[in-house]
Formats: structure tokens, C-alpha cells, sequence
């Protein structure tokens, strides 16, 4: 009894090791034999259709001469060997590609998914009908399928009249191993550009429009100039040679200054008192206030001198009347061709006396410093004039 | 007979035929005008043409001011010659640069060119001249600044005599005046020195492609003009023309694609 129960028990521990085996090579079976028709992830291209096999692609367009927006009919047409069913052809999304998608804003694109054929079988006889153009025989695009064929069609209408062409684009397909050995690839066809000439829209006039308005032109438009002023000859200045312009300008540049130059003399020589007046009339209000300064002060010596020199200002520079205080003096002074040195010194006798006015020091005429106020307008006086004439005379 | 006979031939070389012709003719454009008012359609369009037609003739005749060229330039835009209607605008603004109807005619001519593309290529000039700034006739605007010239001067006169500043100031002030005007007009007469020696190009038809050079196996700009687009002539070379856009490119068009601004 024993030795059957060992015998049992080592039969079903080989059985199950048996299966365990089995079960672990087909295991390792599945890991080491993938799918050969499988297109790897590692690498995909990024415009990869989808199709494995091996193809060829064919584009076509019902016209190649059409305007702005005009629809152009596009049939893609794939034939190849797909030897799964499982990765076959697909519509190529042409508006994913780089130079249709919309934001190049080149072209519109509809799917006719409608009118797609998919697929014709070997020996079929295919017909693709494109569009008539107008007042042309009806094109027919005729084919025998000797492998399988794909066709997709497409509504294209060109946006810009600077598009050239329906552009060459890869179409991306899988090859997988021959006969299921050995390695795949992917693979890129180019197909063909078409060209294309695109002109600008007809323009449509308002007149033209089908229950429109009649052309609204501005009212201006339809108003004209009648009569003898439309019978006139009017020419455009003609400016003189280069040479002649020169000496022309030359002349008449010159003309007015000289002009001016003997205005000033004639008048010189004919008002010789008005001329000798006025150069007096500036060197007489130096004497008179040179005459007052040296008169004893009836009052306080530093306004006794503020108000001639003040005077004397007036009658010279034009100094307003009022009794100027010091910055007053400056801000006219400022406007006349005195030297900035000498401006700051009349000022400074101005501060000085008006200080001296109000500071109750000594007896009249002295200072404890030894400033005079008559001595210190003379100076500026006789600086003024001094510097007056010598600008005079320059 | 003979007396009369040579007489008849007197009375015939006297009577000046050209100028009775001349009315005939401004009165067979004013009618036709009118007719394309009265007209709705192509009928208006060919009658517009008609009288666009007749003032051309009467500038080949050496009429030439501002009314004749706005009418003329009213007939084609009427008759939707968008091309001859801006030609016969600019020749009317050059005899009146002030002529505000003559302004807003070419902008509204110039409102109707279809630019292809939204950038600057094929525009018109952009003028910086502000429009309420009135253009002075070239001798008023002269002899006004050499009067202020000659003012400065008298001031400057008046100063030696009298020694007064207001003088000055006023001599200071004409002067800038003068020099201002003076500059202007200069500036001015240089740039219709050079429109005279580049006349204008208008492109006659639409899609017309302006090539890098002379001749179509030459690269070309893209976009392609449209009638009524505006380049100055640099170069003529026969069957091609080299023109400058208002953007400063520079290219080779056909000479029969385009209309050239001449005498």
C-alpha cells in the first residue's frame, strides 16, 4: 500500500512539474516571437499614416488655375501590399502636416470622407471622376488595381494669391520584416508637388450685385468743373540753372543789410545832433550824478546815494521809476549786456545801503568800517560807464 | 471769283479753327459726363470713358490745371480705370498742392487698390505733412520770407539808431521766421525736383509681379500688385522698367503692365 501511494504521488509531482515546464516555455515562447506586422513605439515618426506594408501614393487635382478661395478637388490615391488587416492605410490628416495645417493660413481643407474608396480589390477596375472644368470634357481618372487601392478625396481651396503649389508632404508607412524574419523599418514617400497658379478674386462691384444698390460713389465724384476754367494753361514754376539761382540769392541776400548799413549812416549824417543827443544824453546822466554825489548829503548819506545812483540807472539802463529794492535791480540788470562782475557790485552797493539805512551806527556820512556810500557810487558809476562805452564802441 | 475765292481763304486762315474746336470738345465731355450720371451700369461706365477720353485729348492739346485733370480723374474713377484715375490726380495736385478736392479724390481713388497683403509693401507714401498745415504757393511763400528778411533788417536798423532791445527782438524773430519758411520751401522744391526726375508708375493690371530683375526667369516679390499701386520710374530699359515702392524696394516691372507718368 505504501509503495503505490509513493508511486501515485511521484506521478502527479512529475505531471505537475511537467506542466509547470510546458506552461513556462510557451510563456517564454510569447516573449522571444512578437508580432512582425506590429509597428514598434521606439522611434515613431511623427507623421507615421498607420499603414504597414509597402505602398506607393499618388495626388491629383481637378484644376490648377483657380482664384482665391476657389475649391480645388484633391484625390490621394494609396496603393500598396497590407499584409495585416489590422494596420491598414489610413485617410492622411493633411492639416496636421506643417504647411496645410490652419495657422499657416495657405489653405482651407475639407474631408470628403464620402466620396473615399476603400479598398478596391486586385483586378478591379478603378474610376475616379474629378470635376468638369467649365466648358470641358468631363475628366476621368482611370486605373486598374493590380494591388489594393486606397483613394481619399479632399476639397482644397487656396487662401493667398502667393500660394504656388499643393506641396510635397511624406506619407509614413511601417515595412515590416520579409517574411517575418529579420527587422522592419519605417519608411517615408514624398509625394509629388502640384503647382498652382492663383490669382486674385474678381472684384464685385456694388452695380453688379444681384438685387444690390446702385454704386455708391462719394456725391463729389460726380461733380466736375465746367466752362472756360477747364480751357487754361497753368505751368509749374520753373526754377533757373544752379549757377544763376546762386547769384540771384547772392543779390538779394545781400541787398537788405547794406540797405541797413546806409540807413543807419544817412541818418547818422542827417540827425547829427539826434545822434550826438543820444550819445550825450547816456554820458550827460553820468555827469549829473557825478555832480549830485559830490554835493554834501541833505539826508542819509547811503540813500542820498542810493537815489542818485538809482537816478542815474534810469536815465542809462532804463531802470524802472519806483524805488527799486536790491533784487529788483539785479532782475533788470540781469536783462542788459552788463557784465554778470559788475552786476553783482551794483547790487552789492544797493544791499549795502539799504543795511546801512536801517543799521543806526555813528553820525551821518561815516561808517566804523570806513565805507563811503558817495565814494563807492562814484566807482560804480565810473565802472559803468566805462564798461557801457567800451561795448558801445565795439 | 477769284476775288472772293481768296478772300473766303483770308476769312478761313483768320478764324482761329483749333480754339472752336477745343469748346466742341470740353462740351462733348461735359455731355458725355452727364450721360453717364443719367446711366446706371456698363452704359454709365462706357460713357464715363467717353469723357475721360475727351479731356486726355484736351491735355494732348497743352491744357494743363487742376480742374481739367479732377474731372478727368473723376471720369475714369467713374468709369473704374482705378489706374489713369490716380495718374490724373497727381498731375492736377502738382499744379494745386492745396486743393483739398483733389486730396480727397485720390484717397478715395486710392481707398479702392486691393493691397494683397496687410504689411507695406505696394502702399502709397505715407504724407507727415499735418493737413491743416496749408501748402503756400512757391512765390508767395517766397517773397513772404524775403519781406520778413527785409524787416529783420530794417529792425536791425532801427536797433544801430536807437539802441533799443525790442529791436532786436524783432530782428531775431523775422529772421527765424524768414529761415524757417525758406527751408521749408526749399525742402519742398528739392522733393518736386525729384518727383520730376522719377515720374510716376502706376500698375495697370492686377497680379502683376514685381521682379528682382529685368526680366520673368528673375526671382519675384511676393505678393503680386494690383492696378493702382504707386512706384517712381529710376530706370528705363525698354520693354522693362526699374520703379522704387513708397517702402523703398526697389524692382523691374513690364512697361506693358504699367502707365507712366509722362508730358
Amino acid at each position: 500500500m505504501d509503495a503505490i501511494m509513493y508511486r501515485r504521488t511521484g506521478l502527479l509531482a512529475l505531471l505537475a512539474l511537467l506542466g509547470l515546464t510546458l506552461g513556462s516555455a510557451r510563456v517564454a515562447g510569447q516573449e522571444t516571437s512578437p508580432d512582425p506586422y506590429e509597428p514598434p513605439a521606439a522611434n515613431q515618426p511623427e507623421y507615421f499614416n498607420g499603414a504597414v506594408g509597402l505602398y506607393t501614393v499618388q495626388m491629383f487635382a481637378d484644376r490648377t488655375q483657380v482664384t482665391v478661395g476657389q475649391p480645388i478637388r484633391l484625390l490621394i490615391r494609396i496603393t500598396g501590399h497590407a499584409p495585416s488587416a489590422d494596420h491598414l492605410p489610413e485617410r492622411p490628416n493633411l492639416r496636421r502636416l506643417p504647411k496645410f495645417e490652419p495657422r499657416a493660413g495657405l489653405f482651407q481643407i475639407e474631408y470628403l470622407k464620402e466620396q473615399d474608396r476603400k479598398p478596391l480589390l486586385p483586378g478591379a477596375r478603378a474610376v475616379a471622376i474629378l470635376g468638369a472644368a467649365p466648358g470641358g470634357p468631363l475628366p476621368v481618372l482611370v486605373a486598374v488595381a493590380d494591388r489594393p487601392t486606397w483613394e481619399f478625396a479632399y476639397r482644397l481651396r487656396p487662401l493667398k494669391t502667393y500660394v504656388k503649389e499643393i506641396p510635397s508632404w511624406p506619407f509614413i508607412f511601417y515595412r515590416p520584416p520579409v517574411h517575418g524574419r529579420g527587422m522592419g523599418s519605417y519608411q517615408t514617400v514624398y509625394v509629388p508637388r502640384i503647382t498652382l497658379e492663383v490669382t486674385p478674386q474678381a472684384r464685385v462691384t456694388a452695380r453688379e450685385v444681384q438685387g444690390g444698390t446702385a454704386d455708391r460713389r462719394p456725391e463729389q465724384l460726380y461733380q466736375i468743373v465746367e466752362g472756360s476754367a477747364v480751357l487754361r494753361r497753368d505751368d509749374l514754376l520753373e526754377w533757373p540753372e544752379p549757377g544763376a539761382l546762386a547769384a540771384i540769392l547772392a543779390v538779394c541776400l545781400l541787398i537788405p543789410p547794406i540797405l541797413a548799413v546806409i540807413a543807419y549812416r544817412v541818418w547818422r549824417a542827417w540827425n547829427p545832433d539826434a545822434a550826438r543827443l543820444a550819445r550825450l544824453r547816456r554820458s550827460r546822466a553820468a555827469e549829473r550824478a557825478l555832480k549830485a554825489l559830490r554835493q554834501p548829503p541833505a539826508e542819509e548819506p547811503a540813500r542820498h546815494a542810493t537815489g542818485i545812483v538809482a537816478a542815474y540807472l534810469r536815465e542809462r539802463l532804463d531802470l524802472p521809476p519806483a524805488d527799486p529794492t536790491p533784487a529788483e535791480v539785479a532782475a533788470h540788470l540781469e536783462h542788459t549786456r552788463i557784465s554778470p562782475e559788475l552786476v553783482r557790485r551794483i547790487v552789492g552797493f544797493f544791499e549795502t545801503c539799504e543795511k546801512a539805512c536801517y543799521a543806526p551806527i555813528g553820525p551821518p556820512g561815516s561808517r566804523s568800517d570806513g565805507w563811503e556810500p558817495s565814494e563807492a557810487a562814484r566807482d560804480l558809476i565810473l565802472a559803468l560807464e566805462a564798461e557801457l562805452w567800451l561795448s558801445s564802441a565795439s | 471769283m477769284a476775288v472772293v475765292g481768296f478772300l473766303t481763304l483770308l476769312l478761313a486762315a483768320a478764324t482761329p479753327g483749333d480754339e472752336i474746336a477745343d469748346q466742341d470738345l470740353l462740351r462733348q465731355a461735359e455731355t458725355a459726363f452727364h450721360e453717364g450720371q443719367q446711366s446706371q451700369g456698363a452704359e454709365a461706365r462706357a460713357a464715363f470713358a467717353r469723357a475721360a477720353g475727351t479731356y486726355e485729348e484736351l491735355r494732348r492739346r497743352g491744357y494743363h490745371n487742376a480742374a481739367l485733370y479732377r474731372d478727368e480723374g473723376s471720369a475714369y474713377l467713374l468709369a473704374d480705370d482705378l489706374p489713369r484715375a490716380i495718374l490724373a490726380y497727381h498731375r492736377g495736385l502738382r499744379l494745386r498742392p492745396n486743393e483739398a478736392a483733389l486730396q480727397a479724390d485720390l484717397m478715395e481713388a486710392r481707398d479702392q487698390v486691393v493691397y494683397a497683403a496687410p504689411v507695406r509693401f505696394g502702399r502709397p507714401p505715407v504724407r507727415h505733412r499735418p493737413p491743416w498745415l496749408p501748402r503756400l504757393a512757391t512765390p508767395i511763400g517766397l517773397g513772404l520770407a524775403y519781406l520778413l528778411y527785409l524787416l529783420g533788417w530794417a529792425a536791425v536798423s532801427g536797433w544801430l539808431m536807437r539802441r533799443q532791445q525790442g529791436f532786436m527782438l524783432a530782428a531775431a524773430g523775422a529772421f527765424t521766421v524768414a529761415a524757417l519758411l525758406s527751408a521749408g520751401f526749399v525742402l519742398e522744391a528739392r522733393q518736386d525736383r525729384d518727383a520730376a526726375e522719377h515720374p510716376l508708375v502706376l500698375v495697370a493690371q492686377d497680379g502683376v509681379f514685381l521682379y528682382k530683375g529685368n526680366g520673368a526667369t528673375y526671382q519675384h516679390f511676393d505678393p503680386a500688385l494690383n492696378r493702382g499701386v504707386e512706384a517712381r520710374l529710376r530706370f528705363d530699359k525698354g520693354s522693362w522698367l526699374q520703379v522704387e515702392l513708397a517702402d523703398g524696394t526697389i524692382g523691374w516691372l513690364r512697361r506693358a503692365d504699367v502707365l507712366v507718368d509722362t508730358p
